[in-house]
């Protein structure tokens, strides 16, 4: 049997063609916008909070949530480029090269930077001392701290997972097995969005997170099961 | 991929112009006021609970957290509960006052109930449960203290920190 046909009889595969490209970009805008949309229909006039006396810390925390929100959006994105591989990328046409799965892994570090940052900042600011128990993993402080550190921890992996990649020349072939250290962190930071966030539980965006869990769990199987997938480098 | 940033940022402008459009023909209740959310300290609160006032506590945290450990009284109340709102349920209080670990979410809440009509709604000024249990006020906490047990602590505590020592 010949990889063709082994495609288009396997159980995920049979039969695939790929959505057109003009079905995908509406998918991908609609996933981009429903954050922010959601953000902005809680959060309301912005102005509001320059034009009335608010409480120390607040604007910071509100963009804090808000680059959490793109940052796991970000890393979802990520994370499905690589999952479907070079040749599962030109199958369903959505492939944007090597350096897009670079530049989308640095943008992915640095809204989770500044995610952390703002909120780090805004606590401080708040409580007029450096928040750093928020910057300490810990599962014995109650829930909040504990949704927390899934968060820390998911911060952490990713981290290895970047730098692996980054410095892949020097570490090896072994890199390719530190960037999987993606998977426990998406996870991870699944499950500190879902249950930590206000934004992520509402109406639209919960549908959003139903999908990117349903699409992540179809992707890592297609990448482990189908030969397609296999064909090509994550990154 | 040009594409589709621009309509992303078509979308997100379309929805922050909506959003101002309707905040502009509906303004929040503390209009002309300095305040977008007005603030209730820790001793104004303790003071309306002592002279009879009706002080209904909102717990902006998740229900989990509220479960752990809630002020005497608080009813549990995300910002996604808002939009979900039954007037009824609030009763008629003379001062509502939504409050979380730091007062990030109860501020959001507390302005989302006066978006929402809530005239009442106010925002705890010292820093939430945090603050309201470094002034060695009481709080209801699973498997240690009972609502009935902390509402007769609270009573105690609103004549004054001795009585509030006497009752612990």
């Amino acid at each position: 049997m010949n990889t063709t046909n082994r495609i288009q009889s396997h159980p995920l595969t049979g039969g695939f063609r790929a959505p057109p490209p003009s079905v995908l970009q509406a998918v991908l805008i609609v996933c981009l916008a429903l954050p922010g949309v959601t953000w902005i229909s809680t959060v309301g006039n912005l102005a509001d909070y320059w034009r009335y006396e608010v409480a120390p810390g607040q604007v910071l925390y509100l963009l804090s949530k808000l680059a959490g929100l793109y940052a796991f959006v970000a890393f979802w994105l990520q994370l499905m480029y690589g999952l479907l591989g070079a040749s599962g990328r030109r199958r369903l046409k959505v492939e944007c090269g090597h350096a897009f799965h670079r530049t989308l892994g640095v943008l992915v570090m640095v809204l989770v930077a500044t995610h952390v940052a703002l909120f780090v900042t805004g606590s401080s600011i708040r409580t007029h001392h450096f928040a750093s128990q928020y910057l300490t993993p810990t599962f014995s402080s109650g829930y909040y701290r504990s949704i927390i550190t899934f968060g820390i921890i998911a911060a952490i992996l990713l981290l290895i997972a970047v730098v692996s990649a980054a410095g892949r020349r020097m570490v090896g072939r072994i890199w390719r097995i530190q960037h999987w250290a993606v998977i426990p962190a998406y996870s991870l930071a699944f499950t500190h969005s879902l249950l930590i966030g206000s934004e992520s539980r509402i109406g639209p965006v919960a549908a959003l997170y139903l999908l990117m869990a349903v699409s992540t769990v179809i992707g890592l199987a297609a990448r482990i099961w189908t030969p397609w997938s296999r064909g090509g480098r994550v990154a | 991929m040009m594409r589709i940033v621009l309509g992303v940022f078509a979308v997100l402008l379309a929805a922050y112009a909506i959003q101002v459009h309707r905040e502009l023909h509906e303004p929040p209740s503390v209009a002309g006021q300095p305040r977008i959310v007005p603030v209730a300290s820790t001793d104004q609160v303790l003071d309306l609970i002592r002279r009879g006032k009706k002080v209904l506590f909102v717990d902006a945290r998740e229900p989990r957290e509220w479960e752990d450990e809630h002020i005497p009284g608080a009813i549990d109340m995300t910002l996604r509960d808002v939009a979900h709102l039954d007037r009824k349920a609030l009763g008629n209080p003379d001062l509502i006052v939504a409050y979380c670990l730091k007062d990030f979410r109860g501020f959001e809440v507390a302005k989302a109930l006066q978006h929402a009509g809530v005239a009442q709604a106010s925002n705890l000024m010292e820093m939430g449960i945090n603050g309201w249990k470094q002034r060695g006020l009481p709080t209801v906490i699973a498997g240690k203290r009972s609502e009935s047990e902390a509402r007769l602590m609270l009573a105690a505590c609103v004549h004054g920190e001795a009585h509030c020592g006497a009752a612990r």
